[in-house]
């Protein structure tokens, strides 16, 4: 009998110095393979694959944003496009040499300030949507995110002097630090990277804290959480300022990546790619947002060919998810996981 | 301890508890019974604030709290159970127990996303507490495993867990031996009269089991169409004529 428990603790022992190694091993890797590629060591002529992975680092962020509210608190939201589209305008003409602040008051901020600028104002209409959305539930409470991204998709697309509507902006001054400048796809991915590290370790502090025990809790059952003492409409009011904070982070970051943006960027059918990510990756955990919106994007430009069936091969890709992985692809990470054990299990028992 | 004053619900023209007095001494085990639809739960949900009494008051130690939002009065030290399980299924039975104790934490949003010194320590008391709690109820060997794949006298015990971890001054049992055989029933009673010996804590009960209530409670207040028809120990109670009449003669009709 102690022969077998002290083996069973040796087997396992080997398990976090490999987790160990994965949390080395994985960042040199996010680091070194896009350097070999920026260099042509790797994959000469990869600039687009390099600008596939700036896209990437700004999905992830938002789709973070967008399980906080979703996967966490269990609060639906089809209007992320709207907090996304606040964070990239409101960056924008904070920052822009000729539109926004510099042509109101003659003076601009640079980039990296801008963008937080922009995540707060972001955050702040997450509040106020979350004044009427705490009392909403299921479709009622959909209902209403939707008509917020409405609301912001018409507001950007109705002011000319402004945002200058469908003709868009053009000349987003790109981010810099400290002198530094993240002009082309490579150093932005750099920028994007650490953003992404950032918010998730950020995200990981709230999850498991009271706050995010709070979040969970709600989900799980609204009443037994209030009953807990957990004030729900406040919690639930710190899950889409939070969200909206994130979201509007990853719109700011877009905005100064592409150097463009026109209401085209952030339709309704943003939205849905934002949930389609976040389901599809898997949702109510640290990476598989992440993972989402890496294999979103890469099935995103493997479709663009065949732009009329793009959003038909979405929803088959999205119903074979719901059925067969409803925990996302980083559920079926776990299945396999646990599968390793019950045979790591057996093995150890027949010895 | 808790004092209900002509405490009284309609919704719409029924009048679900009516006018109903009674005081809770300070470490009593206090019974509410009553035939089905007396209004026993209702009158449980007023005082935990899921309802809002129309007229009446209740008082915790003195301070009127009738109509106050429910985490506010658990706030101020009254935990409940519930007729119908509910625990937050996903987590583990650790977390069950640590969000019990979130009125009892101070670490906000700031604090918890820079991970300050005073929010870890905050984190690892309420952690130790939860295991402590755990142990108490005989828990220790379900700790992280989900509160989904406990059986479901385990559930039971994990949800009185989850209430007696914020140290509440009342906790409230709504129907807590329903469902569960002879001897689990009697493990059951030995536990709550443990809460009350060891950690001070007053206890409401409702309950249909005649047994259990007549062996555990102090004294006894029953209710019948919302209405108190008796108030004092279970042994007056027992010999009431209008007790036995509403409720324990019925035996002989079903």
């Amino acid at each position: 009998m102690n022969a077998v428990q002290t083996e069973g603790k040796q087997a396992k022992k080997p398990a976090p110095a490999t987790k160990k190694l994965l949390y080395i091993l994985i960042p040199v890797l996010l680091i070194l393979v896009p350097t070999m590629m920026e260099y042509g060591i790797l994959l000469p002529r990869s600039r687009y694959i390099l600008f596939l992975f700036c896209i990437m680092c700004v999905y992830a962020v938002a789709n973070s944003g967008l399980d906080v509210l979703f996967g966490y608190t269990g609060q639906m939201s089809l209007g992320h496009a709207g907090f996304y589209a606040i964070g990239a305008y409101v960056s924008v003409l904070l920052s822009h040499g000729s539109y926004g602040i510099s042509q109101w008051i003659g003076f601009k901020l640079p980039p990296i300030v801008s963008m937080f600028i922009a995540a707060f104002v972001a955050m702040l209409f997450g509040i106020l949507l979350a004044k009427p959305a705490t009392k909403l539930v299921y479709h009622f409470l959909t209902l209403l995110t939707i008509a917020f991204g409405q609301l912001v998709f018409l507001a950007i697309s109705s002011f000319p002097n402004i945002t200058n509507t469908y003709l868009g902006i053009t000349g987003i001054p790109p981010v810099s630090l400290f002198g530094f400048k993240f002009n082309s796809n490579y150093k932005f991915y750099l920028f994007g990277l650490g953003m992404v590290a950032l918010m998730l370790l950020v995200k990981r502090h709230i999850i498991n804290s009271r706050v995010g025990r709070a979040f969970i809790a709600i989900r799980e059952n609204q009443l037994a959480a209030n009953g807990c003492g957990v004030n729900v409409p406040y919690y639930k009011t710190v899950a889409f300022a939070i969200s909206a904070f994130y979201t509007g982070m990853a719109g700011a970051m877009y905005a100064h990546l592409i150097g463009f943006i026109s209401p085209e960027s952030f339709m309704y059918a943003q939205s849905v790619i934002f949930m389609t990510m976040l389901v599809f990756g898997g949702t109510g955990n640290l990476l598989g947002p992440v993972l989402g919106a890496m294999v979103i994007t890469v099935v995103q430009q493997a479709l663009q060919s065949t732009q009329n069936y793009q959003n038909l091969i979405y929803g088959v890709f999205l119903l074979v998810v719901i059925l067969f992985l409803p925990k996302g692809i980083w559920g079926l990470f776990g299945n396999v996981k646990n599968l390793l054990r019950k045979v790591g299990n057996k093995q150890n028992a027949h010895t | 301890m808790l004092t209900l004053d002509k405490l009284t619900i309609r919704f719409g023209g029924l009048v679900a508890v009516n006018e109903l007095d009674f005081h809770i001494p300070e470490g009593c085990i206090f019974g509410l019974i009553g035939p089905n639809g007396a209004g026993k739960t209702t009158c449980f949900n007023m005082i935990s604030g899921t309802f809002k009494p129309t007229s009446g008051s209740v008082a915790l130690k003195g301070q009127r709290i009738d109509g106050f939002p429910m985490f506010k009065i658990n706030g101020l030290g009254i935990s409940r159970t519930y007729q119908n399980i509910n625990l937050f299924g996903e987590m583990t039975a650790l977390e069950n127990v640590m969000v019990g104790q979130h009125s009892r934490m101070t670490a906000g949003v700031w604090n918890s996303m820079l991970r300050l010194p005073g929010q870890r320590a905050e984190e690892k008391r309420i952690r130790q507490k939860a295991e402590e709690t755990l142990a108490f109820v005989g828990l220790t060997h379900r700790l992280n495993d989900q509160a989904d794949s406990l059986s479901y006298g385990e559930q039971r015990l994990l949800e009185i867990a989850r209430a007696i971890a914020s140290d509440p001054c009342l906790l409230l049992l709504d129907e807590p031996a329903a469902g569960m055989n002879p001897s689990e029933k009697m493990e059951l009673m030995h536990l709550v009269k443990r809460i009350r010996d060891t950690m001070g804590i007053t206890i409401l009960v409702v309950e249909h089991d005649m047994k259990f209530v007549m062996n555990l409670t102090e004294q006894i207040c029953v209710l019948n169409y919302g209405k108190r028809i008796a108030l004092g120990t279970p042994e007056e109670v027992q010999q009431n004529p209008e007790v036995v009449e509403a409720y324990l003669g019925g035996g002989e009709d079903e």
